[in-house]
């Protein structure tokens, strides 16, 4: 294991987090079966007490699982240079065979946690906790996939070894090569280019209408969702390439380094932030039945899409803007 | 109405100290009327207070103030009910040291966002009508016991509370103050404000002031005396 700061806090994030999720898990598993706001029981009383307790432990740690995601790819492409071969992110998630599962956890765990933290959020604003058992629910689903998480990023972080030889980006990221990129990379750029733009624009469409008219909200989450899967390619696909104004240069990874602006972050914050608020928008819509809810819900899902709005689009105006205004041109 | 469904409370739960100062207790409390508490040192007469007051959660049971059940309120919604609906007159007097008597009174309304000139004015007013103006300025730990126990009540009637509750309010006070407190108190009922008392002071619950008088022993509710 390499003692890099940046994995001593992963390791430790991870740990914590999963240890907050066994025990909420726990009570969680008693909130399903024995929640009965009606009752005065002693049980009920200290679940109250309980649940209070862990919506707010929780809330912080869920909040850290989303900074985690950034952490690790950060983490994964400043210590790229002590594998031979590596370039970037990449060549350390390739080490063994457990960076890319780590990767994958912890991205879908990224996705869940933020729609739990949407939940949560909307459960605190009424008073009778109103969504107490889709909360709960939520966190028993996510439980498993954030203890694997630990558990495999655990074992690729004991598995690293400085001067491991590795693969570069380079070979992985161009046509060729096999797996689900080649797939992404076999597509012509030009229809990727019309799938990418008329999904965001479908996207920003069923948004605002959202916004404007409160209407849409499954298919303005769907559509968020894939979006997400959508921008993803397209970043693989042609994205990439006008920032690296290189013809065959596909990596997803290396637009976080600093040679290119660092401009991979504010892409994949602004990509998931849209995802997430949009998804939770289509969350939410099935609660809009409880009653002290009624009014609530509606108002946020309205903030909901107005954030994933605004951060569609400006993702959008930054992955557009090397297309429209750089000399560099794909067709030579 | 404050009504109170099968409450319980036990201090240090599941340790070796553990002591149950409320068995079940159920009672039911007119806003119309004045209640008070009577009973031993030690039957459970603060906790009681507390409970009803929001201050504290039962071990069991729920509390219903005018229909809306809030021992189940998670704290963020329970605060603003405290605030808005409970004067609370601690039987230790609970005034912070080292601030003047008007800051303490207007504590309570800080949160509230009122601007603060007239606040203070609305203060001012009411330590005036508890004659205190002239001691508005002066740190708590100059003031009397009486003085003391007046600046205590106006800092529990500050928020324009529904429901007063006082705690012992004349264990600190000799007979003439007591009096004095209970005609305090009965000019408040006249103004339309509920009153909940705890005490073990004959000139309290035998005062006019009184409707209802509950009688505690041993964390139960012994028998009730008078009834309106
Ligand atoms: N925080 C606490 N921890 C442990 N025991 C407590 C606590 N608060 C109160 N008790 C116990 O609960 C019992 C009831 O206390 P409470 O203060 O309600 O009595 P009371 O009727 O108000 O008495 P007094 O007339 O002396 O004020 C007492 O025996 C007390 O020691
Ligand atoms: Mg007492």
């Amino acid at each position: 294991m390499i003692l890099h700061p940046g994995i001593l806090a992963l390791f430790l994030s991870s740990l914590l987090i999963s240890l907050m999720t066994i025990y909420a898990a726990s009570c969680g598993f008693m909130i399903l079966r024995r929640w009965d706001i009606d009752s005065g029981s002693e049980l009920q009383l200290a679940l109250e007490r309980r649940t209070c307790l862990i919506s707010s432990i929780a809330s912080y740690l869920l909040a850290l699982q989303l900074l985690s995601l950034f952490l690790f790819i950060q983490t994964a492409d400043s210590i790229s240079h002590l594998f031979v071969g590596a370039m970037c992110a990449v060549g350390t998630l390739t080490v063994n065979s457990f960076g890319y599962p780590t990767l994958l956890l912890k991205v879908l765990n990224f996705i869940l946690a933020g729609l739990w933290l949407i939940l949560n959020h909307a459960d605190n604003r009424g008073y009778d906790y109103p969504l107490i058992r889709a909360k709960y629910l939520l966190l028993l689903i996510m439980a498993p996939f954030i203890l694997t998480e630990t558990v495999v990023q655990c074992i690729y972080f004991t598995g690293l070894k400085p001067d491991i030889i590795t693969s570069c980006c380079g070979t992985l990221f161009s046509q060729g090569s096999r797996g689900i990129a080649s797939e992404i990379l076999a597509i012509p750029t030009a229809p990727m280019k019309i799938l990418f733009y008329s999904c965001m624009a479908a996207t920003l469409a069923a948004g605002a209408r959202l916004f404007l008219k409160g209407k849409g909200s499954y298919i303005f989450a769907i559509m968020s969702g894939v979006t997400f899967v959508i921008s993803i390619a397209s970043i693989i696909s042609f994205i990439s390439l006008y920032f690296y104004e290189m013809p065959s240069h596909h990596c997803p990874f290396c637009i976080l380094q600093k040679e290119y602006g660092y401009v991979g972050y504010p892409l994949y914050a602004l990509m998931s932030l849209g995802t997430i608020t949009g998804l939770g928008v289509g969350l939410l819509q099935p609660f809009r039945k409880k009653e002290t809810l009624g009014m609530i819900i509606p108002a946020i899902q309205r903030k909901l899409a107005a954030v994933s709005l605004f951060s569609f689009f400006i993702y959008t105006l930054i992955a557009s803007w090397p297309i429209l205004f750089s000399s560099f041109n794909l067709k030579g | 109405m404050i009504s109170a469904r099968g409450i319980s409370k036990v201090f240090n739960h599941g340790l070796p100290n553990e002591f149950a100062a409320l068995h079940p207790v159920s009672l039911d409390v007119s806003l119309h009327e004045t209640t008070v508490l009577k009973g031993p040192s030690g039957s459970g007469k603060t906790t009681l207070l507390g409970l009803m007051a929001c201050m504290a959660r039962p071990t069991s049971g729920r509390i219903f103030l005018n229909e809306r059940e809030i021992t189940s309120l998670p704290e963020r919604f329970l605060t603003e009910i405290r605030r808005s609906t409970f004067g609370f007159i601690f039987q230790q007097f609970n005034l912070i040291k080292g601030l003047s008597a008007l800051e303490n009174v207007m504590i309570p309304a800080y949160p509230t966002g009122e601007k603060y000139s007239i606040l203070r004015r609305r203060a001012l007013e009411s330590l005036e009508m508890f004659n205190l103006g002239q001691r508005a300025d002066a740190r708590i730990e100059w003031l009397s016991g009486g003085e003391a126990q007046r600046v205590a009540i106006a800092r529990a009637l500050i928020n324009n509370p529904a429901i007063i509750i006082a705690d012992e309010p004349t264990s600190h006070l000799d007979s003439i103050q007591s009096r004095e407190f209970i005609d305090i108190m009965t000019d408040l009922k006249a103004k339309g404000r509920t009153i909940i008392l705890a005490s073990h002071d004959p000139i309290v619950y035998d005062s006019g002031l009184a409707d209802r008088v509950v009688e505690m022993r041993d964390g139960r509710i012994a028998n009730e005396i008078k009834s309106s």
